[in-house]
């Protein structure tokens, strides 16, 4: 129960209460009447439910499109390599035969981009709108990893990243998302479309999806640094 | 505001308005007051349509108890 409908329930008792004593004990009808309103506006607060929509259904929403997304891309036979690639503001993502080693300058206009060595489906990515707010919260991965994951969308217990050469290595505990098995192979889970996005506009590079396992309540996503020449 | 919020703060209000404004004109019937709290709930209901946790009992319960009063109007009336 919440503090609103906790108010509500004590308002009633309290109008309840008053109702009774002052019919009974002063006989002011005018007062016995406020009390009245007092156990109604009680009930009627204690009857509303609490309205924010959880932060897991809404990533769940956004996990179904994805999957759907991902359905689409089997469908037509899109392969499974996913490119994070960060332009300033937003943040798109790649999904190719093979890795964008050279993705274009600007932000592509279309769907479908052909980059010459190969095509690309493009989207933006899930975390694209809120790249600058991760941004601000420095320029470490594992701070700003931490900062989404845990803070701001509470889908995590705690996330470890660590960095070796081109790759960087993140550990993810207790993820509370499932992840369909589909979007793994393509985008990439919910956790790791939202770490690469991260990487890429943490290094200002692209940065490939490389692998994700689960096991025992630990989610480790690999990604890869590309680093243009 | 959310809109579940926003009726009970119109109700609300509308509850103290019309205990004052009753207060005031020296209304003394209880069923008075009760029948404007019952028509200012479902005019509230009707303009917002509140979300509710479960069935809207306090609706049912509201209007019961005005068509009880309501019937003993009328049969104090034909007597």
């Amino acid at each position: 129960m919440n503090a609103y409908r906790g108010i509500g329930l004590s308002l009633a008792f309290a109008g309840a209460i008053l109702t009774a004593l002052t019919y009974f004990f002063l006989g002011i009808m005018p007062l016995v009447a406020l009390w009245i309103g007092i156990l109604v506006i009680g009930v009627s607060m204690f009857i509303t439910p609490e309205e924010q929509i959880k932060k897991e259904d809404l990533l769940a929403v956004v996990e179904d499109m994805l999957s759907n997304l991902s359905m689409l891309f089997e469908a037509v036979g899109v392969s499974s390599v996913a490119t994070y690639v960060s332009y300033g503001d937003s943040v798109y993502a790649f999904v190719s035969e093979k890795p964008i080693e050279k993705p274009p300058k600007e932000p592509p206009r279309s769907m479908l981009v052909n980059l010459g060595y190969t095509k690309a489906l493009v989207l933006r990515s899930p975390l694209s709108s809120i790249s600058d707010k991760v941004l601000a919260e420095g320029s470490d991965m594992s701070t700003a990893a931490s900062y989404v994951l845990v803070e701001l969308l509470e889908i995590a217990d705690d996330v470890m990243c660590n960095e070796e050469a081109e790759v960087i290595s993140c550990s993810i505990t207790n993820p509370k998302l499932s992840t369909p098995a589909r979007l793994e192979k393509t985008l990439g889970s919910v956790y790791g479309s939202i770490l690469a996005s991260i990487a890429a506009s943490v290094y200002s590079c692209p940065v490939v999806l490389v692998h994700e396992e689960e096991s025992r309540g630990k989610r480790m996503v690999v990604l890869r640094k590309i680093r243009n020449e | 505001m959310n809109k579940n919020y926003l009726a009970n703060t119109i109700f609300t209000v509308m509850v103290m308005l019309t205990s004052s404004i009753f207060w005031i004109l020296g209304e003394t019937r209880v069923d008075a007051y009760f029948s404007m709290y019952t028509l200012e709930y479902f005019v509230v209901k009707a303009l917002l349509n509140p979300r509710r946790l479960y069935k809207d009992f306090l609706a049912f319960v509201l209007l019961a108890i005005f068509a009880v009063i309501v019937g003993y109007r009328v049969y104090e009336v034909l007597i």
